[in-house]
């Protein structure tokens, strides 16, 4: 993956990401692997000053979806909005190309396959929040927690992967 | 056999909750409450030496047991840790399998593992352990919104008994 988007992420740790769940998105990437989009220090801007090939592209994208909003961010655009009840935000850099897309959702909105690899294997935890992310392929980031842990997944090609591992309290 | 007896009456229990025939306490004949210091040579009698020796041999912590004479032999009655167990032994007097009880937070955590991993969904409603010659057979009974299950976890392995939809 390009580098552009490790200077419009804001850089925290996942540990970071736990306080700021709902207003953050797991990016995922060799260069940002740990890190979190995030549109907070993001400006607003209307769709007539994002670069017109972004639009289009995402017009085309998402053909329902209407008062999306968009963002100016270091190395390009994030148009974010949300897709029956599912938080989502689209990246595409300073040339309006499609970057990635990151999509917030509960256990319930999971791929059955995804959560059967999680749940099988972590039975007695309870699903925070997910992050999928569309890039060259789907990554998907889950925090989850049972009675003493925080775990953050990352879920690839039917591979889970231990990000972080925190006892509680 | 009463391994057998016990298997099939916990299978035919599943709506019933437990009323099992090898295990329906309150349908056995002449219950017997048997206590090593308090119970009359008469009390002892009544159930076979070579039972109690064994129950005795094998349960070493365990008092205030009660014995239930049953169509095939005699049941021993006890709380273990606060698990409901049964010791079954046939006429002759010759162990034949022993029953606990088990909620799922009583359960080894490997054969809970093997449930969970794959219906993780359900909710464990009771486990039944038997223990007869060999290693420990589990039944379950579990359930979700919609289904009712009937498990049996033997060396590892998970087989469906019943699977039945509810309401």
């Amino acid at each position: 993956m390009k580098k552009i988007f490790s200077t419009l992420a804001i850089l925290v740790t996942i540990a970071t990401a736990n306080a700021q769940r709902d207003k953050t998105i797991a990016f995922n990437s060799p260069d940002v692997k740990k890190t979190i989009l995030s549109t907070e220090s993001s400006s607003k801007v209307d769709a007539a000053d994002v670069n017109t090939k972004a639009v289009k592209d995402f017009n085309k994208s998402f053909k329902n979806v209407s008062g999306e909003q968009w963002y100016k961010v270091t190395d390009g655009f994030i148009a974010s909005f949300k897709e029956n009840s599912i938080e989502t935000k689209v990246a595409y850099d300073q040339k309006g190309k499609w970057h990635c897309t990151v999509r917030t959702f509960g256990e319930d909105q999971l791929p059955p396959d995804v959560r059967d690899l999680v749940k099988s294997r972590y039975y007695d935890y309870k699903i925070l929040v997910v992050y999928e992310i569309r890039h060259d392929n789907t990554v998907y980031i889950l925090k989850m927690e049972d009675a003493t842990t925080l775990k953050t997944l990352r879920i690839t090609d039917g591979e889970i992967e231990i990000i972080s591992d925190n006892s509680k309290g | 056999m009463l391994v057998t007896l016990v298997i099939s009456a916990i299978l035919n229990g599943i709506n019933a909750q437990g009323s099992s025939a090898a295990f329906n306490l309150t349908a056995s004949e002449n219950i017997y409450q048997y206590d090593s210091k308090a119970s009359t040579e008469k009390d002892a009698a009544i159930i076979s030496m070579k039972v109690l020796r064994d129950f005795a041999k094998s349960f070493k912590n365990v008092t205030n047991e009660k014995w239930y004479k049953v169509s095939d032999g005699y049941m021993a009655s006890f709380s273990d840790n606060g698990i409901e167990t049964k010791v079954a032994y046939d006429r002759k007097g010759v162990f034949h399998c022993t029953l606990r009880t088990l909620n799922e937070s009583q359960l080894p955590a490997d054969v809970r593992a093997i449930v969970k991993s794959k219906y993780y969904d359900f909710k464990i409603l009771v486990a039944y352990e038997i223990i007869h010659d060999s290693d420990p057979v589990y039944i379950f009974k579990i359930e979700d919104n919609k289904t009712l299950k009937m498990l049996r976890v033997a060396d590892g392995e998970l087989e469906v008994i019943t699977d039945n939809a509810k309401g």
